[in-house]
């Protein structure tokens, strides 16, 4: 739990005006040690530089695209109410839609009018309700998930979901809503859903259907989170070099310490070489989990792109884990573009409104506020995000719906295609028909402009590893060389939500300068009894009793727990 | 009453209370109790402060938060509290208001690092 107490501003850290920050890359991860360098640790803005490959600041966090031509961002994070690192940031940030306000209260302004819940969490059957209620798993597999809970994550080194899980369970209303709301799948790593379960156990217990807790942005989140940080870090003299890519980092040993020596930097005219002493602190996102996406229209292709010679600070990561194991191993997440590829869509549809009629009658949820639909009987696993008004210049006449698929290489139930080999047109037209509109299909087309990405690491984060695998923020014996972002070892924290990549910020910030002040604790609604209750009565349908307890503790096993009692089907809300 | 659980709700100013600015308040008693209920009406209820009066009997506000400097009779306290770091709402006010010895920095800032060290 976070503590008033805790909440304080500290003095600077020793030598601060002197030092530098090299950030290399600029995603929200970049962007938020920018900010906690400068607001939190006293460095002056000006000795702080943002390296950025691209030509825009935010990596995944984008909002590409005009209504005219469509929206084209390449995803969507889900928000919850928990991320406390990013929320602390969002309230230094300036708002630059609601004058007086931070970014976080717009955010919040927003949520407490236009709350999130779903009341048509799954769809089948071309448009109708998938029920969420009735058993959420089989008693069998529930055992499994309370054993799982039980388990060290010492003991689930390269263990996926599949291995540990009945096939049953896969077909069960609990892993339908829960794996597409983070979008796991079953040859993901266990030890990550176990992470996921435990760090989200008051949204995924028995009202996992529900997404109560999930928040939205005013806007996009770009114009909501990125734009308003990038412009507020200019106001105080942080410096941006975009169009400008790390291609290596240099360390040295020097008296039982590693001391990152140089950086080689790439832009428009060659290669460049910065030279670092230990007052040069960096900051490396070793990953992306938008790297080397491609992006297709509603009459062209999106090729999954399976490059394996450049990918970006993917290829920085792999030359300084092949120098020393204490950088991890990234072979463990990039092996597999087949298992780590989704295809996300973004269909902007002009002056008819039929679609979002369509929807909200069947869902009784306006805007954005039903949160996530997804698609049970579906062939590319589809899920849909139907959302309000997504960019400050929509006009009144045009909405915008987003989804992704699970699977992109095999044939649709409509369009006889892989999700991979169509245009975002066929990729539209699928999702109507699974949504009942089968009739209106080259209606609705006409009005539309589709546009889609190819993301082949999308999910990479999730393959199975090891714990060495991902480097610690602060490897050990670095004194100026942090690693940022979804490939980086925080006890257990989950990867794949905005929240991690600022917190792994915060942890370098405070770690490398010093900063004599309290870090944001993990949150853990797992120690809280009702969350416990509530979860241990979903998975074993037994209410939570001094014995249930009594044996979890002796035995140190859900199998034990439950086998002298015939567990009864899990009842749910 | 809704009561908050972390830095989303911790760090986000609630809207401006209908009719606050029609309102005044009238603090019976100079203790703490009353002094933090003018502070939350200016801080969170964006209450003007000249609408606030704060009556109290004595003629020093602080009740038995009290610290007398004479260096004549000896400093005179009459007892003492003891605090904790799980006490919210005091250190919620507490990180809003200035400290007067150090510059910059809150009566929480201050206060802080002097239990750390």
């Amino acid at each position: 739990m976070v503590r008033n107490y805790d909440r304080i501003n500290a003095q600077p850290p020793e030598g601060i005006n002197e030092k530098r920050a090299h950030i290399l890359g600029g995603g929200i991860a970049g962007l938020a040690a920018a900010a906690f360098l400068v607001d939190d640790a006293h460095m002056p803005g000006t000795n702080v530089t943002v390296y950025e490959a691209s030509g825009t600041t935010g990596g995944a966090m984008d909002a590409a695209g005009d209504a005219e031509t469509g929206y084209k961002p390449r995803g969507h994070r889900e928000l919850h109410a928990s991320h406390e690192c990013l929320w602390y940031l969002c309230g230094k940030v300036p708002s630059i839609h609601t004058p007086g306000a931070t970014v976080l209260e717009e955010t919040y302004d927003v949520n407490v009018r236009e709350p999130i819940r779903s009341n048509f969490r799954l769809m089948a059957r071309q448009g109708e309700r998938h029920e969420v209620t009735g058993p959420l798993m089989s008693a069998e597999d529930g055992r499994k998930m309370l054993d799982l809970w039980l388990t060290p994550e010492e003991d689930l080194d390269g263990i996926t979901l599949g291995d540990w899980f009945s096939p049953e369970f896969f077909n069960s209303v609990y892993w339908l809503c829960w794996s597409t709301m983070f979008a796991f799948w079953p040859y993901h790593s266990v030890m990550e859903a176990r992470r996921y379960m435990l760090r989200y156990a008051d949204l995924t217990g028995s009202n996992v259907g529900a997404l109560e807790g999930i928040l939205h942005p005013k806007y996009n989140e770009y114009h909501s989170f990125t734009l308003p940080l990038h412009k507020w870090l200019e106001s105080q003299g942080v410096k941006f070099r975009t169009s400008t890519s790390v291609t290596d980092i240099a360390v040295s040993e020097q008296g039982g310490e590693t001391v990152a020596t140089g950086v080689t930097l790439r832009d428009a005219d060659g290669e460049h070489r910065l030279q670092l002493t230990r007052d040069d602190l960096v900051f490396f996102t070793n990953g992306s989990i938008v790297q080397n996406a491609t992006q297709a229209d509603t009459t062209t292709v999106a090729t999954l792109n399976r490059d394996t010679a450049d990918r970006g600070v993917f290829t920085v990561w792999e030359k300084l884990a092949a120098r020393d194991p204490r950088f991890g191993n990234p072979a463990a997440f990039l092996s597999d573009v087949d298992k780590t590829n989704f295809y996300t869509f973004m269909a902007t549809i002009t002056g008819d409104r039929t679609f979002h009629d369509h929807m909200e009658a069947k869902t009784g949820s306006k805007g954005s506020t039903g949160g996530m639909l997804s698609v049970v009987d579906s062939n590319w696993k589809l899920n849909l995000l139907p959302l309000g008004k997504y960019h400050p210049d929509q006009p009144a006449d045009v909405h915008v719906l987003h989804g992704y698929g699970q699977l992109s290489g095999v044939p649709g139930n409509h369009v006889e295609k892989p999700m991979r080999e169509c245009t975002g047109a066929e990729v539209l037209a699928e999702v109507l028909y699974h949504c009942g509109l089968k009739g209106k299909i080259a209606a609705i087309l006409e009005h539309s402009k589709v546009h889609t990405a190819a993301l082949p690491y999308i999910t990479s984060q999730f393959m199975p590893r090891k714990i060495s695998d991902r480097p610690k923020v602060i490897p050990d014996g670095c004194v100026n060389l942090a690693f940022l972002g979804q490939y980086v070892e925080l006890p257990d924290d989950v990867v794949f939500t905005v929240e991690t990549s600022v917190r792994t910020a915060m942890v370098a910030v405070w770690g490398l300068t010093g900063l004599e002040k309290p870090m944001v604790p993990m949150p853990q609604p797992y120690y809280d009894v009702r969350v416990l209750a509530d979860n241990v009565k979903m998975m074993t349908g037994t209410d939570i009793t001094a014995d249930t307890l009594h044996t979890l503790v002796e035995g140190g096993s859900g199998r034990e727990a439950t086998d002298s009692e015939a567990p009864t089907p899990a009842p749910t809300r | 009453m809704y009561y908050s659980n972390g830095n989303y709700e911790a760090f986000a100013r609630p809207r401006k209370p209908q009719g606050v600015d029609q309102k005044s308040a009238h603090l019976i008693g100079g203790g703490v109790a009353s002094l933090a209920a003018a502070a939350f009406p200016i801080s969170d209820g964006q209450m003007a402060g000249s609408r606030i009066t704060v009556y109290e009997a004595s003629s020093i506000t602080g009740g038995c938060l009290d610290g007398i400097k004479d260096p004549v009779e000896g400093y005179l306290s009459r007892s003492e509290r003891e605090m904790e770091d799980h006490y919210e709402c005091m250190w919620d006010l507490y990180r809003s208001i200035a400290s007067l010895d150090v510059e910059g920095a809150s009566v929480l800032d201050d206060f802080y690092p002097i239990n750390k060290d």
